[in-house]
């Protein structure tokens, strides 16, 4: 498949692009000038990510920049997550695409107590932050074009990215923790899926590691399409 | 008590300023000048910073403003429904909360529930089916903004939908005559509109965020209006019974 993927200079997007090369030809974006530099909030440029492709992946948001006011800040999250999201789906339909993989956060459900076992069936209740804001109105916005053009937008909301190989001795484990590696899985997973599981014209799956006391239900994720063994369940963390 | 109304010069916005002239002290906010009112500020929706100051020794908030048609091309790559809309709604809240604003009263569209309308009793319950134009999806966006920042900052925040707006008015007359609008017998009348904004900032409301449909009274509406009515005691004064009722003939 011809996959492109935005934000593909970021940390997840520098550690997805290779392991997707070696089943996909795959057109790496982003803003920054390492690879083929876009902007995702350009109509043109969008349309220049899509043309020609199968598949996107998109991975492109804006984070927080120490340099800039914290209003300035909020509204580039948003800009990147709103506009950007909304401008990359339309060139998609335009170009014909029938897969989007949106990235998204589990963190618009920290809303909820921590001793319920949160599933996809659970109504977000993402904070007044921008991100938190961001991330469920990009959802939303995915929402829509999949309602459109039915199965065009597959969600994944994954956890707190990390590392295992790296990751501090002493450091606290987190229930939203996922291998970055784990990550990546998921996200070729989503390329390569037929169909998802209820509603089946939008898909859209948490994905944290898979630990004995989870907060993060994965029954739809287990039972269903996108099922694979997740590597790491950080037992080293979790027992200290 | 002293009230930001944005989007002064509009439509609605300016009938909505001067009539909640009568009870409030209205500051106003828009792009375009507002003659009629004696505090105003012209300033764009991408000036949060800007936008925000307005909102210095308010006590509650009537947001109505909203990146529409010929405005855009004003600044076209900034003025738009994500942007300016949903983008400018949530500086304005965060504002909003810091400064302890307790009261919102946001303009939301009906037409964000379009695909039900091959159906009848629409009430606020009806989940939004917004689709991808801009203006349905950022309407839809911005409520649930508005939905987050009344869950966890307790401020109240009043959400209105309503359709085919019309004027008896002279002024702005020729805008909107009921019998042209694509919505035929379901539609408000501008006075009544600024009626509800009065009783949205002053009612007590049941919780922190609450949906109000209004439309004129009439027969078996499409979109009820029972719960502007029960809460906030809602009563239109326009309600053009000659598009619904016959004519006796002599």
């Amino acid at each position: 498949m011809k996959v492109a993927v935005t934000g593909a200079a970021g940390y997840l997007g520098r550690a997805l692009v290779p392991v997707l090369e070696r089943s996909h030809e795959v057109f790496a974006f982003d803003c920054v000038a390492s690879v083929d530099r876009a902007d995702g909030l350009d109509e043109d440029d969008c349309r220049r990510i899509c043309t020609g492709m199968d598949a996107v992946v998109h991975l492109a948001h804006a984070g927080w920049d120490s340099e800039l006011s914290a209003a300035d800040n909020e509204a580039r999250i948003l800009d990147a997550r709103l506009k950007g999201t909304d401008t990359l789906l339309r060139a998609a339909r335009e170009a014909e695409i029938t897969r989007v993989v949106q990235v998204s956060d589990l963190c618009i459900l920290d809303g909820y107590d921590d001793n319920l076992l949160v599933s996809e069936d659970f109504l977000p209740l993402p904070d007044t932050s921008a991100h938190q804001q961001a991330v469920y109105l990009s959802e939303l916005i995915g929402r829509e074009h999949t309602r459109e053009v039915r199965g065009l937008v597959l969600t994944l909301r994954l956890g707190k990215i990390v590392e295992a190989g790296k990751l501090a001795a002493e450091a606290e484990y987190h229930p939203a923790w996922l291998d970055l590696q784990d990550a990546v899985r998921a996200i070729e997973q989503g390329l390569a899926i037929e169909r998802y599981d209820y509603p089946d014209h939008w898909g859209l799956y948490n994905i944290a590691a898979d630990v004995e006391e989870r907060r993060y239900s994965l029954i739809k994720w287990r039972n269903g399409a996108m099922a694979f063994e997740l590597s790491e369940d950080f037992a080293a963390w979790r027992s200290t | 008590m002293n009230v930001l109304v944005t989007g002064a010069a509009g439509y609605i916005g300016s009938i909505v300023a001067r009539d909640l002239g009568q009870h409030h002290d209205v500051r106003g906010v828009d792009m375009r000048p507002m003659p009629n009112l004696a505090d105003s500020r012209v300033l764009d929706m991408n000036d949060y910073q800007v936008l925000c100051q307005a909102l210095d020794g308010m006590d509650a908030l009537a947001h109505l403003a909203w990146p529409m048609g010929p405005y855009k091309e004003r600044s076209a790559s900034e003025n738009t429904d994500l942007g300016a809309g949903v983008r400018g709604l949530f500086m304005l809240l965060k504002a909003a909360v810091e400064r302890e604003i307790e009261r919102v009263v946001f303009q939301s569209t009906i037409n964000i529930t379009a695909p039900s309308w091959d159906n009848w009793r629409l009430n606020e319950e009806e989940l939004p089916r917004p689709g991808t134009s801009g203006y349905t999806l950022g309407k839809s966006l911005a409520e649930e903004v508005c939905r987050s920042f009344a869950r966890v900052h307790g401020v109240t925040i009043a959400v209105m939908r309503f359709g085919g707006v019309f004027t008896l008015e002279e002024e702005g007359r020729e805008y909107a005559a009921p019998t042209h609008h694509p919505i035929p017998s379901s539609c408000v009348e501008r006075r009544d509109i600024a009626q509800a904004y009065h009783l949205a900032l002053t009612r007590p409301l049941p919780s922190s965020f609450e949906i109000f449909h209004l439309f004129h009274d009439r027969p078996g509406r499409r979109f009820p209006t029972n719960k502007a009515r029960d809460i906030l005691g809602f009563a239109p004064r326009y309600n053009m019974p000659e598009l619904w009722r016959q004519t006796p003939q002599r």
